[in-house]
């Protein structure tokens, strides 16, 4: 009898003295990380053409990958700290809220019900793209006018689902979108011929098709639904935490208009051609301790990641297998969208 | 009246309440422990999302839906496909898992052996991959243009199964078939219990008023069928099974029966000798034995296992998320992925199964009681 008063005393103390979950407070994620000694960012739980890809050997590739260790390179002068956790798309905003990752990189689109309900911040878009279809040759389809009584495969809980349906509805097509788990189910049952037609991001339609068995057998329909900017995702409420994804972005745009990339890097740090060279590389000092780094942050990740062009050559251009040309993705002088805020 | 604790009665009733205290204050902890780090987090936690639109669509749904619908009504539509998915496959997988279980123990060889090799394969192999399988094999039949054409305007192609369907309103085609179910398991047990009349005349009688009730469901100037017929990319007209529906109920309904087989095997063997000997001794020939003796002691027997089986088989149904059949489940992920309302919506997956699953085991308890042997009532 004693012993089960005390059973029971215990657990009444034990339950009471449940800590609440660990989570970082508003403020302190830089703080937090450099404490872990390490960033934990997103990957993914299946391959996302030319954003995020597992090769044979397990490494990571791709430009949210990327960009992943750009922010882990700006805090720790490498990357070899940034640890990279598979993550699905409907886990990707749970897992920052509950503080398992730090930010998420994972093509997530600037969306209104995201920035207001779901206590998230974005950085500035990193890429941009309209959605497109892509459907079997044999069809002989234009667009997707032409595929009346037709179906659409697209991976469920994404913007592109939405975008998808209400165009479907605005244009009055009688159209079907099946939904799937992930974007490998949708392209999978797209490739048995279980759809007509196949609807990501454009960039991934086109690295879709260029990497499946038989290119020339799948047609890009002309539809351009809208566009959407990808950006970096963090927690509401700490500033400084949003200014380094920010800058990490701008960091790399500024490189490039101001023609230094990865290569020529350390002759345009001995001898800067212009202030705003000698202020992104840390010869002048102040870059860094503004933000809470180093004055060699930005060094380091253009050093060691590349440029914004180089970024894009590497992910989707001319070095990767999609051949991709860049268009909007390019800077504002070279006939893109993009542009830097201004280094003074 | 004082307490002590040597009376037995009181210092049971103080530990009981001391225990209810401890699980009350632990779930009260966790509620405050999360709200407060939502608040911390600044998620917003409601129900008021469930009246926005959803903006999404659902490929397969028994109730008018579309894009400007809300999260409400998105998750109604899920669930009235789970809940046709689980009644058909479940009602395939026992029927098929009876006939199974029963072949089990023929004295034929060939069919007690065929029979035991298809409850060590189907049962074997993990569910989502019968699913992956089966699906593989319904998206892989040839395109609508060159869809296999069966006798009786069915046609077959990777876009579903196209069959000719009744030209009658939907409420009304329902209302006819549950009025036919009904009746004749009224008029069998009414004939059974009182020994007298025919059940063939109320089953007969059944038909006639499922007949009135649909004939009066007709949809105006149309012929009693209507027919698909191929046109452009699909067909048009008669009803459609989609790949998705179509092999997570095949998936379900084989797996499900493998597992209702060795529970029906089991059901039979647990009769004593005695009562087969007894009925042989009184000259009943094989098949009266069946089925005036082994079949409904069997089925008292199994009972509180199937029940256990149907529950466990209508959580699987959840794999219709994974071949992109939007189920209770499925529609649910997907609201979490749009809304973010996480937690309010994993509560009503919770609520929504546990509903489901909490009326079967009701339902079949109260088939148990009215069954049980007289002086066997538990």
């Amino acid at each position: 009898m004693r012993n089960a008063l005390k059973l029971a005393l215990a657990l009444l103390s034990l339950s009471a003295a449940v800590p609440p979950a660990a989570m970082a407070a508003p403020g302190d994620t830089l703080k937090a990380v450099q404490a872990r000694g390490a960033l934990n960012c997103t990957s993914s739980d299946g391959n996302f053409e030319g954003f995020a890809e597992v090769d044979a050997q397990g490494n990571w590739h791709g430009l949210d990958i990327d960009y992943c260790r750009a922010v882990a390179t700006a805090i720790f002068g490498s990357d070899d700290k940034l640890k990279l956790i598979p993550i699905s798309w409907a886990q990707r905003f749970p897992s920052l809220q509950s503080g398992e990752i730090d930010l998420v990189i994972k093509a997530s689109g600037w969306l209104f019900s995201r920035d207001t309900e779901l206590g998230l911040q974005f950085s500035m878009p990193y890429f941009i793209g309209v959605t497109t279809f892509m459907a079997h040759k044999d069809l002989a389809a234009k667009s997707l006018a032409d595929l009346a009584g037709g179906t659409v495969c697209v991976a469920g809980g994404t913007s592109t689902e939405k975008l998808v349906s209400d165009y479907i509805k605005e244009k009055k097509y009688e159209v079907k979108v099946v939904t799937f788990e992930k974007n490998t189910e949708a392209t999978a049952a797209y490739f048995a011929n279980r759809c007509d037609a196949y609807a990501e991001w454009g960039p991934i339609v086109a690295a879709t098709r260029a990497t499946s068995g038989d290119p020339e057998s799948h047609d890009i329909l002309s539809d351009a639904l809208a566009l959407e900017g990808e950006a970096i995702v963090m927690r509401q409420g700490d500033d400084n935490w949003v200014d380094i994804a920010n800058w990490v972005i701008a960091a790399q745009r500024i490189a490039e208009e101001n023609g230094v990339t990865s290569k020529n890097i350390d002759e345009m740090k001995a001898n800067p051609p212009n202030t705003v060279v000698g202020k992104l590389l840390g010869v002048t000092p102040g870059i860094g301790t503004r933000l809470g780094l180093k004055d060699d942050w930005a060094y380091n990740v253009i050093k060691k990641v590349g440029n914004s062009e180089e970024m894009y050559n590497r992910n989707f251009g001319t070095e990767s297998r999609y051949k991709l040309p860049r268009a909007l993705n390019s800077l504002w002088n070279k006939g893109g969208v993009f542009y830097a805020p201004v280094l003074d | 009246m004082t307490f002590s604790f040597g009376n037995r009665k009181q210092r049971d009733i103080l530990l009981q309440a001391v225990f209810l205290a401890v699980i009350l204050t632990m779930l009260l902890i966790a509620v405050m422990t999360t709200r407060r780090n939502l608040e911390i987090q600044g998620l917003s936690v409601g129900w008021s999302f469930l009246n926005y639109a959803t903006g999404s669509s659902i490929v397969f749904s028994l109730i008018d839906y579309d894009l400007d619908s809300s999260f409400a009504r998105a998750l109604l539509v899920g669930f009235i496909n789970t809940l046709f998915l689980g009644t058909i496959s479940v009602s395939l997988a026992v029927l098929l898992g009876t006939v199974i279980g029963t072949a089990r123990l023929s004295s034929h060889k060939l069919v007690k052996s065929i029979a035991g090799v298809y409850v060590q394969i189907f049962r074997n192999i993990p569910l989502i991959l019968q699913a992956f399988f089966w699906y593989a094999i319904f998206v892989n039949f040839p395109s609508p243009r060159q869809a296999i054409a069966v006798q009786g305007g069915f046609f077959i192609s990777n876009r579903g199964i196209f069959f000719p369907m009744f030209n009658i309103e939907a409420w009304y085609l329902l209302a006819a078939i549950a009025l036919f179910i009904i009746g004749s398991v009224i008029s069998v047990t009414v004939a059974r219990r009182t020994g007298r009349g025919s059940s063939l005349v109320g089953i007969l009688i059944s038909l006639a008023l499922a007949c009135i009730i649909g004939y009066a469901g007709r949809l105006a100037d149309t012929p009693l069928f209507d027919m698909p017929q191929p046109k452009g990319l699909r067909f048009l007209g008669g009803g459609t099974m989609t790949p998705e529906l179509g092999s997570a109920i095949v998936a379900i309904a084989l797996f499900g029966a493998s597992y209702v087989a060795e529970i029906v095997r089991a059901g039979f063997l647990s009769i004593p000798a005695g009562l087969i000997e007894a009925a042989h001794a009184l000259g009943l020939g094989n098949w009266h034995i069946f089925w005036r003796i082994r079949l409904p002691l069997m089925i008292r027997r199994i009972l509180p296992t199937m029940t256990n089986q149907i529950i466990w088989l209508m959580k699987a149904t959840t794999i219709g998320i994974a071949i992109g059949f939007p189920d209770y489940f499925g529609v649910v992920a997907n609201s979490i992925n749009h809304s973010g309302q996480t937690i309010s919506l994993i509560f009503l997956l919770i609520i929504g199964f546990w509903a489901i699953n909490m009326t079967i085991s009701f339902t079949m308890n109260a088939i148990n009681r009215a069954l049980a042997l007289p002086g066997h009532k538990k």
